[in-house]
């Protein structure tokens, strides 16, 4: 059972899944199921590093950006009332943590770079909030996002030289698919809104920000991984099956996740970064 | 004036001892710290960090002195530098967030805390060893020690050897133990030029 336990692949994919489920089943009709990314997330955590935080670094830092990120959307869907200025100051937020993450490699760097680095990767933040908050009312798509950003950026962590990042992005993408399994067998849509689409967006995007600027992928690698939520969101002619739709919607965020990260495999295999 | 000139030798008196204490750099292309790790439980890797700086300050005869060394992160070296077909080697993975997170702590450092001497022979050294933003005390065992002459340069220097057993996940460095060894076996050269 130990051996299990320390093996990267059950730490990554089994265990995230396992937890995702068990809080889709405890959560099956309430809101609450959302949190199913950040079970699966803690899991990975938990088996892999633990949590710890002396010293604060950039991974530990994402570790918190992530619960918090599931806490404020959370937050976010009780609301009553959902002003813009709420959505603004999510997204600000989002900015903010991006800067507060790589603090320690900013640190070690000139001021043309500290501008550069801590505006990409805000920028970067940003885009995947608006972009993956934006299917928080379709859970389809929302989880076939997930899922692309999940497993390319991973993928892409891996090329970059973390295995650690790398296993954290596979955590996602086995939560999101046992998310869309569950409604795959249920054969009806769950519940989803912020308290999954954020957790989704800041890990997805903390990994990717953490690849290039802790490891050694490629700065654009970044605008790759950025089109798959809109790829796993692209209009189907309308299909009343639900199954149908989520089998398309998951070939095409799997087939995006792969196109992805053959790019970023043949600039990195041509030795060009 | 007598209790003038005992007041006067008695403030002298330290600084006489400390003058004593001769000030060393680290000759950086002779001196390495080497590494030891368990891999998958099999066998060991060895690797070593390339770029090292410090000064060393030693007072033979009052059995004294100080390390203070740094050592670069990214300088890592276990063979493997370059990777192939779109992977990474084992020295980029090594200096990622995973293992010594080169792009976040730049550098280690080891500042001795007393230095043990055994006759006139250094035995060992006490010290804190700061990886990852964490320090943590680590005693270095001398296993040799010489002061002399450079018989090619005419300069004055010493060289030592000294090994260390840490736990990496002290340092919070726990990434894929035990697959990848949590006991590390420090293995340090060193040869320092007298200033």
């Amino acid at each position: 059972m130990t051996e299990w336990l320390t093996h990267p692949a059950f730490q990554s994919g089994v265990a995230p899944f396992v937890s995702a489920s068990l809080m889709l089943l405890g959560a099956y009709r309430s809101r609450w199921i959302g949190l199913c990314v950040t079970a699966g997330f803690v899991t990975v955590v938990a088996l892999a590093v633990g949590f710890s935080f002396e010293p604060l670094t950039a991974s530990r830092k994402l570790v918190l950006l992530v619960v918090a990120a599931a806490a404020l959307g959370a937050a976010s869907d009780l609301a009553v009332k959902r002003a813009r200025r709420h959505t603004l100051a999510l997204t600000l937020l989002a900015g903010a943590g991006a800067v507060w993450m790589v603090a320690g490699v900013l640190r070690q760097q000139d001021a043309a770079r500290v501008m550069l680095y801590a505006a990409g990767s805000s920028a970067y933040f940003i885009w995947l909030v608006i972009s993956v908050n934006a299917q928080q009312a379709d859970s389809l798509r929302a989880g076939a996002g997930g899922l692309a950003l999940g497993v390319a950026s991973g993928g892409a962590a891996i090329l970059g030289a973390s295995a650690l990042l790398g296993q954290m992005g596979i955590a996602l993408g086995a939560a999101c698919t046992a998310y869309l399994l569950a409604q795959f067998v249920a054969g009806r849509r769950l519940a989803c809104g912020r308290i999954f689409t954020l957790p989704v967006a800041v890990l997805s995007a903390a990994i990717g920000v953490a690849g290039v600027l802790l490891g050694q992928l490629p700065w654009y690698a970044l605008p790759l991984l950025a089109v798959l939520p809109f790829v796993a969101a692209i209009p189907l002619p309308a299909i009343t099956r639900l199954r149908l739709e989520l089998a398309l919607r998951v070939a095409m965020a799997i087939g995006a996740a792969a196109m992805s990260l053959l790019i970023i495999w043949r600039t990195v295999a041509d030795g060009s970064v | 004036m007598l209790k003038y000139a005992r007041l006067f030798a008695l403030l002298c008196a330290p600084i006489s001892v400390a003058s004593a204490a001769d000030n060393y750099t680290i000759d950086p292309i002779h001196s390495f710290p080497y590494f030891e790790v368990g891999h998958m439980e099999m066998s060991t890797v060895r690797g070593r960090f390339d770029k090292i700086a410090g000064k060393i300050t030693l007072d033979l005869a009052a059995k004294t002195g100080s390390i203070d060394v740094s050592i670069d992160t990214a300088s890592i070296d276990t063979g493997h530098p370059k990777g192939e077909n779109g992977m990474r080697s084992r020295d980029e993975h090594l200096r990622s967030p995973d293992f010594f997170n080169a792009a976040e702590f730049p550098t280690m450092s080891y500042k001795s805390t007393k230095l043990n001497f055994k006759g006139d022979v250094l035995e060992s050294v006490d010290g804190n060893l700061t990886l990852l933003g964490v320090t943590k005390p680590v005693k270095l065992t001398v296993t040799a020690f010489k002061c002399g002459t450079n018989p090619m340069t005419k300069k004055d220097m010493c060289g030592a050897d000294a090994v260390a057993k840490i736990k990496r996940s002290d340092f919070g460095m726990k990434t894929w133990i035990p697959m990848v060894g949590d006991d590390i076996t420090v293995l340090l050269n060193v040869e320092a030029y007298k200033n």
